[in-house]
C-alpha cells in the first residue's frame, strides 16, 4: 500500500513549525499506524534527515504513551484503540493521511507529536489518590464492596490517561480524564471519604492548567481508547455539587488545602 | 521544560470557612469551570421553562381573541408589581446565562490556542458544537421581538384612514366585561401577516430548536442528572422540548399565514 | 572472583524475615529527612518504593524516561497478582506460594527471598485494596480469585484483563500524593545513563534531561535501581519498545554483578510474528489457557487448511496429551517449548509455520459465548484488532514470544547489590524467580520489594551510614558526567549507513535463534561471537542524526541499543556456561529422552553473578552457592 502523509513537523517548542508531505510505500494492512511511521522514520535517518518524534512505548494500547491526531481524529478512524493499535488496514491505498500533535493549552509542544502531558500529572497529584500510607491497611476483604460499585469504578479505573479526550474536545477540555479519575475512586468506599475535597481540587487544577469547559458535545467519549462514558462527566458534576453544598452548609472544608 | 514536575499549586485552591467569607465559597465554586458550567445549564432551564410557559400562552391565539387579551391584561394587570419582579428575574437570568456562558467560551478558546489543519468529528452533532452561535442568534431575536411586541418598534398596523401607520400598542380591545384593553390579538395578526417578519421568526424558531435540542439534554448531565442508561431520556426530552416549543410558536405563524387565525 | 555475602538472616526460613525485623536498625524520624533517597524507574516497584519511602520521610528522587511516571510497562501486565489470601479455602498457605514459587523457579532462587515473598504477598492486597484498586469481586462483595499459569489454586487476584495497570495506577497515585506534599521530586522524560561510584560505593546518577539534552548528574545517600528487564535485547518481545538494560547495564559497568542473565522466560500465549516490519509482540494473557486448549495439526498436510476443516481425530492436544494433570495450564517454560517442538515438527499454522491453535469452541459450547466474552472480551477484541481474525469463529494463533527475564543485578537479602548503596528491586534484580518465573508473580514480586521489603532492608542499612551527599562537582561525579557526554558524542559522530533500529533487530535476531527457546552451547558461543562483531563494526557503520541538545529519540535509542549489544554477549556467555537446563534456560544437549529438561543440581545449584573487568577483557564468574534447608530439589515434573 502507498500513502501520503501530511505530518506536523516543529523542531521545537519555540520554533515554526508545519506541516510536511513526505510519501511511503511498501506498507502492509498488517503494520500498525506507528510502525508505518516507523518505516518513514527509517527512511529519514538514512537520508540524514531528523525523524518524526513521537511519543510511544507499549505499543498494545496501554501505556498511554502514542498520542496522534489522525485525520482530525484523536488516535484515528478506530473506535476504542490507541494510535498503536489502529492498523494500515483501515485505510485506503493512496489515502491522503494528515497526523498532527495534541493541541491545547494544557499539552504544550515539545517537538514535532510530542506534547507535554504533565498537566494531567499535577491534576491527578491535587487530588486523585486515596490518602493511606503503606503497611497498616485492613483485611482486603474485611469491607465488601457490590460488585456493581466495583465495576463501575473498574469502567472509570480503565483510563490510560493518553490525552485523546482533550485533544479532541472542541473546548480542550480534559473533563473526561478527571472524572474517569473522580468516578473510580469515587465508586469505592475507600474513596469515598474524600470525594467532596477531591473533586474541588482537582477541577480547580484542570482550570488552572488551562483546559477548557465540558458542554457535553460527546468528542471525548468517541475518542477515549478506552471508550470511557461521558455519563463520568455527569457524575462529577453531582458531586461538584455535593461538593459546593458541603462546603456551604458546613463551613470548613476537610483536610483544608 | 518538563524535567521536574513543576507543580505551583498541585493541591488546588484553598477554602476557608464560608461561614467566615462567603466569597472565599464563590470563588471557588461559581469561579470553576464547572461551577460555571452548572450556571449556565440552571439559567438555561429556567429560560426553556419560560419559552415553554410563553409558548402556551401564545396558543391562546386560537381560542379567540377574546382569550389571549383577557389571558394578556391578567399579566400586565391582575399580578400587578410581580410582574416587574418577574421581568427582573428573567433579565437576570437572560444576562447570567449570555455572559457567562460567553466567559466560558471565551476561555475555552484561550484553551486551545493553536488549530487543527484538518478539522473533523467523531460523534458531535452540528447542533454541540454551534451552541455559542445559535445562542447569540436567538439572543439578538429576543431583542428584536421585544422592540417587535413589546415596544412595538418594528412595524406598524395600517391606520383606519389610510394614512401613514399606528403603533400597535395603540390597538385596544373590548373584553367581555366591558374592560378595554390592549388587543394582542390584532398585533399578533398584523405582524405575522407580513412576510419578512413572519420568515424572520421562523428562522429564530428554528436556530431556537437547535440551541434547545444539544443545551436540554447538555443541562441534565451537566446537572448530573443524567446516566448512561437515562442518555436516551434526556435526549428525548431535549428534542421533546426543542420540538414542542418549536410547532407550538411556529403553528401561530403559520395559522397567521394560512388563514386560520385573522382578523 | 569477589565474594558474594547474601547476608540471609538466622533461623528456619520461615523466621527469616521475622528475624531480621526484630533486628533491623532504626532511624529516628526526624532524621530521615536528612538521607536522600534516588529511585530509578517508576513502575510497580519504583513507585511503590519511591511512596513509600517518601512515607517513611526519606527524601526522595524519582526518575523515569517517560513523559509520565504512569506509564512504565508494569502497566502491560493483563492477568493478576498471587497471594497466599487463602480466600477460597481451597488449601493454600505462605509455604505453598513459597514452594510453589520456588519449584515454578526449578529451584535456582534463594530460599529465604521467596518465603519473604509469599509472607508479604497478603499484606500486598490489603495495600491496593486500601488505595482503591478496583479488584475483581464476588457478588458478595468480596474479592474474587483466579487460578493463573501452573497454580492448581485459585489464588489469582485480578481486575478484568489490566491488573498490571490498576496496581501502577495505585502506586503512581500513591507517589502522585507524595509528589504533591513535596516528599518525591519527580524527573520524568529523564534517563539514568551511569552510576556514579565513589571509592566503590553508589553516590548519585547521572541523567539526561531527554527534553533539552542536558547532561546532569544527582547525588543520594543510595541509589534505587527499578528499571525493569532486558526482554529487548531480543528485539521482538512483549516489553514496551522503551525497556532497555542500560540502567542495570550502566551499573554492572562500574562494579555490580550481574546475575543469571541467561533466565529469560518465553512466554506461550503471544501473537505470531507477521513480518520484518513487525516492532513489538503482543502478549495474550495467559489466563486464555484456563478455558481454551491448545492444539496443532496432527498431519503437516494440514497445516494450510482452515482449522474448522480439521477433524477432531486430526488435532494434537499436545499439553494434555503429554502433560495430563496440568493439561492446558503447564507452566510457561514447558508450554513454550512444546509449542517450539510442534512447529520445529512442521506442524505449525499461519505465517512461516510458527503458531500453533488456542482453540475456544469447547468452552464456548459448555459456557456459552457470553461467558466467555465476560472473562476474556478485550482479549479477544484486542486479538482481532491486530489479527483482523475472530477467535470466537476460528481459533486464535498463538507462538511463544520473550516475556520476562528472571536474571538481573545480584542483591543480597536486603535488595542490596554488592556495590553498597546501591539497591535494586523489582525485574531489575535477580533474587525471586529462581530460573523460571510462575504467572502472576511478578507483579507479587514488585510491589512486595517496594512496598514492604525496601522501607526495611534500605532503612537497616542507611541506619549505618551518615547521612550527607556528595556535592555534584566532586571529581567523580565529573568524570562520570564527562564519560557519559564522550560516549554520547561518539553515537552522534558516527555517519555510517545503519540506523540503530536495523542493529537492534540484527542482534535480537542472533539471540532468538541461538540463545531462545532451545540453546546449545555451540550456539550460545556463536551468538557472543556474532554479537562482538556486530558491535565492533556498530560505531563505524551507525548513523545518528540531529545533535545532542534537543529531543532526539534516534539519539536515546543509539544508545540503548549499544548497551544491549554488549550486553547480548553476557547473555550469551552465561548461557553457554550453565552447563544444564533449568527453568526458561533450556539447553538441547540437557535434556531426557522424553524432551524434559535435566537440572544438575551438583554441579549448577548457584548463582551466577558476573563482574567486569573492563572493556577488552572477559568477566568474571562469581558463584552464590543455593543452600536447601526448607525444601528438598525435586525433579520439576507437571506430568
Amino acid at each position: 500500500m502507498k500513502f501520503t502523509l501530511h505530518i506536523w513537523r516543529q523542531p521545537g517548542p519555540n520554533a515554526r513549525g508545519q506541516m510536511v508531505t513526505y510519501n511511503v510505500d511498501d506498507i502492509t494492512g498488517d503494520m500498525s499506524f506507528l510502525e508505518m511511521i516507523d518505516v518513514l522514520n527509517e527512511r529519514l535517518i538514512k537520508d540524514g534527515v531528523e525523524p518524526v518524534a513521537f511519543d510511544h512505548d507499549c505499543r498494545e494500547g496501554i501505556c498511554g504513551s502514542c498520542a496522534m491526531m489522525i485525520n482530525g481524529l484523536a488516535h484515528g478512524p478506530e473506535r476504542g484503540a490507541t494510535t498503536c493499535q489502529l492498523h494500515m488496514r483501515s485505510f485506503k491505498n493512496g489515502d491522503n493521511i494528515y497526523v498532527e500533535p495534541w493541541r491545547a493549552k494544557g499539552f504544550p509542544l515539545l517537538r514535532d507529536l510530542v506534547v507535554d502531558r504533565s498537566s494531567f500529572d499535577r491534576i491527578i497529584q491535587s487530588g486523585g489518590f486515596v490518602n493511606v500510607n503503606t503497611g497498616g491497611a485492613p483485611d482486603g476483604n474485611s469491607l465488601p464492596i457490590p460488585k456493581a460499585d466495583s465495576d463501575k469504578a473498574m469502567d472509570a479505573a480503565q483510563c490510560i490517561g493518553c490525552g485523546a479526550c482533550a485533544a479532541a474536545c472542541p473546548n480542550a477540555s480534559a473533563m473526561l480524564f478527571l472524572s474517569a479519575k473522580v468516578g473510580h475512586l469515587g465508586a469505592m468506599p475507600q474513596g469515598e471519604a474524600e470525594q467532596s475535597d477531591r473533586v474541588r481540587k482537582m477541577v480547580a487544577t484542570h482550570d488552572r492548567e488551562g483546559f477548557g469547559h465540558c458542554t457535553f458535545i460527546g468528542e471525548c467519549e468517541a475518542a477515549c481508547p478506552k471508550e470511557i462514558s461521558t455519563e463520568f462527566i455527569s457524575g462529577l458534576n453531582r458531586d461538584y455539587i455535593g461538593s459546593a453544598v458541603k462546603a456551604a452548609v458546613k463551613g470548613e472544608a476537610r483536610g483544608g488545602a | 521544560m518538563s524535567a521536574t514536575s513543576a507543580a505551583i499549586n498541585p493541591k488546588g485552591p484553598r477554602l476557608r470557612g464560608s461561614a467566615s467569607n462567603p466569597f472565599d465559597w464563590l470563588n471557588t465554586y461559581l469561579g470553576s469551570s464547572v461551577g460555571q458550567k452548572i450556571l449556565v445549564a440552571i439559567t438555561g432551564l429556567l429560560l426553556m421553562s419560560f419559552a415553554v410557559t410563553h409558548m402556551v400562552g401564545n396558543l391562546k391565539m386560537f381560542s379567540g381573541p377574546e382569550s389571549i387579551n383577557k389571558y394578556a391584561y391578567f399579566l400586565k394587570h391582575d399580578i400587578g408589581a410581580w410582574i416587574w419582579v418577574a421581568r427582573a428575574g428573567l433579565f437576570l437570568v437572560f444576562v447570567l446565562h449570555l455572559s457567562v456562558a460567553l466567559s466560558l467560551k471565551t476561555k475555552a478558546m484561550a484553551a486551545r490556542p493553536v488549530g487543527y489543519a484538518y478539522n473533523n468529528s467523531a460523534q458531535a452533532t452540528p447542533q454541540s458544537k454551534t451552541m455559542v452561535q445559535t445562542g447569540i442568534v436567538v439572543g439578538l431575536f429576543i431583542i428584536f421581538h421585544l422592540l417587535h411586541y413589546t415596544f412595538g418598534m418594528v412595524h406598524g398596523i395600517p391606520a383606519a384612514d389610510g394614512k401613514g401607520e399606528r403603533n400597535y400598542l395603540s390597538l385596544t380591545y373590548k373584553l367581555d366585561d366591558g374592560v378595554v384593553v390592549h388587543d394582542v390579538y390584532k398585533m399578533v395578526v398584523a405582524g405575522f401577516s407580513t412576510g419578512w417578519l413572519s420568515a424572520i421568526y421562523l428562522i429564530s424558531q428554528m436556530v431556537l430548536f437547535i440551541h434547545l435540542s444539544h443545551g436540554i439534554q447538555s443541562s441534565l448531565q451537566t446537572l448530573g442528572l443524567v446516566n448512561r442508561r437515562f442518555l436516551p431520556v434526556a435526549r428525548l426530552i431535549g428534542y421533546g422540548t426543542a420540538g414542542v416549543i418549536f410547532v407550538g410558536n411556529v403553528a401561530i405563524v403559520v395559522a397567521v399565514w394560512v388563514g386560520w387565525v385573522k382578523m | 572472583m569477589i565474594q558474594l555475602d547474601s547476608k540471609v538472616p538466622a533461623g528456619s526460613v520461615p523466621e527469616k524475615w521475622t528475624n531480621f525485623k526484630k533486628k533491623q536498625q532504626l532511624i529516628n524520624p526526624a532524621n530521615k529527612r536528612k538521607y536522600t533517597v534516588i529511585v530509578v524507574g517508576t513502575g510497580l516497584a519504583g513507585a511503590s518504593a519511591a511512596a513509600s519511602l517518601a512515607e517513611l520521610g526519606y527524601n526522595v528522587q524519582a526518575f523515569c524516561f517517560h513523559d509520565s511516571p504512569r506509564r512504565a510497562h508494569s502497566i502491560a501486565a493483563q492477568g493478576g497478582i498471587n497471594a497466599a489470601k487463602n480466600y477460597r479455602n481451597d488449601g493454600d498457605s505462605v509455604w505453598r506460594l513459597f514452594y510453589d514459587t520456588i519449584k515454578g523457579g526449578d529451584f535456582r532462587a534463594r530460599e529465604a527471598n521467596v518465603h519473604r515473598l509469599a509472607e508479604v504477598s497478603v499484606n500486598i492486597i490489603d495495600q491496593c485494596v486500601a488505595q482503591g484498586v478496583p479488584f475483581a469481586r464476588e457478588y458478595g462483595g468480596l474479592l474474587d480469585t483466579r487460578s493463573f499459569g501452573g497454580a492448581q489454586l485459585q489464588r489469582t487476584f485480578y481486575c478484568r484483563g489490566q491488573t498490571g495497570q490498576q496496581l501502577l495506577l495505585g502506586a503512581y497515585q500513591a507517589l502522585a500524593r507524595q509528589i504533591a506534599a513535596g516528599n518525591v521530586k519527580m524527573f520524568p522524560r529523564t534517563e539514568m545513563l551511569d552510576l556514579v561510584t565513589v571509592d566503590g560505593r553508589a553516590k548519585g546518577i547521572v541523567v539526561r534531561n531527554l527534553i533539552s539534552g542536558e547532561v546532569k548528574s544527582y547525588a543520594a545517600d543510595a541509589v534505587v535501581l527499578a528499571t525493569g528487564g532486558y526482554s529487548n535485547a531480543f528485539y521482538l518481545s512483549t516489553n514496551a519498545i522503551g525497556c532497555n538494560v542500560t540502567a542495570t547495564w550502566r551499573a554492572y559497568k562500574r562494579g555490580a554483578a550481574f546475575a543469571n542473565p541467561c533466565y529469560t522466560q518465553i512466554h506461550p500465549t503471544c501473537i505470531p510474528v507477521v513480518g520484518d516490519h513487525q516492532s513489538k509482540l503482543t502478549l495474550m494473557s495467559e489466563s486464555l489457557r484456563n478455558d481454551g486448549r491448545v492444539w496443532a495439526p496432527k498431519n503437516k498436510a494440514d497445516c494450510g487448511k482452515h482449522p474448522s476443516e480439521i477433524a477432531e481425530a486430526d488435532r494434537d492436544y499436545y499439553l494434555e496429551r503429554k502433560y495430563p494433570s496440568f493439561g492446558n495450564l503447564a507452566p510457561r517454560d514447558i508450554s513454550s517449548r512444546a509449542a517450539k517442538e510442534a512447529c520445529d515438527d512442521g506442524r505449525g499454522v499461519g505465517p512461516g509455520g510458527r503458531g500453533v491453535y488456542l482453540d475456544f469452541g469447547a468452552a464456548i459450547a459448555k459456557q456459552g459465548k457470553a461467558k466467555i466474552v465476560e472473562k476474556y472480551g478485550n482479549l479477544f477484541d484486542m486479538y482481532q484488532r491486530i489479527t483482523g481474525e475472530n477467535g470466537y469463529e476460528r481459533p486464535m494463533r498463538i507462538y511463544p514470544a520473550l516475556h520476562y527475564t528472571m536474571g538481573g543485578l545480584w542483591v543480597n537479602y536486603e535488595l542490596m547489590s554488592n556495590v553498597p548503596g546501591l539497591f535494586v528491586i523489582g525485574e531489575a534484580n535477580f533474587s525471586d524467580h529462581g530460573a523460571n518465573r510462575l504467572g502472576a508473580s511478578a507483579l507479587m514480586q514488585g510491589l512486595a520489594d517496594g512496598y514492604f521489603v525496601l522501607p526495611y532492608t534500605l532503612t537497616h542499612w542507611l541506619a549505618g551510614e551518615t547521612p550527607g551527599t556528595l556535592p555534584t562537582t566532586h571529581a567523580d561525579f565529573k568524570r562520570t558526567e564527562s564519560e557519559v557526554t564522550d560516549r554520547l558524542n561518539k553515537l552522534l559522530a558516527a555517519k555510517g549507513k545503519k540506523t540503530a533500529v536495523e542493529y537492534h533487530r540484527e542482534a535480537g535476531k542472533l539471540l532468538w535463534e541461538n540463545v531462545g527457546m532451545a540453546r546449545t552451547k555451540k550456539s550460545c558461543e556463536e551468538a557472543a561471537k556474532a554479537l562482538r562483531q556486530l558491535q565492533a563494526e556498530f560505531l563505524h557503520n551507525l548513523t545518528v542524526p540531529g545533535s545532542g541538545t534537543e529531543l532526539n529519540m534516534a539519539l536515546e535509542r543509539a544508545n540503548r541499543v549499544w548497551d544491549f549489544l554488549e550486553f547480548g554477549q553476557l547473555l550469551a556467555m552465561d548461557a553457554a556456561q550453565r552447563d544444564e537446563s533449568c527453568g526458561g534456560h533450556f539447553r538441547s544437549e540437557y535434556q531426557y529422552p522424553d524432551g524434559e529438561a535435566k537440572r544438575d543440581d551438583e554441579k549448577f545449584s548457584h548463582v551466577a553473578a558476573w563482574t567486569f573487568n573492563g572493556p577488552d577483557a572477559t568477566p568474571s564468574r562469581n558463584v552464590e552457592e543455593l543452600t536447601w534447608d526448607a525444601v528438598k530439589p525435586s525433579v520439576r515434573s507437571y506430568k
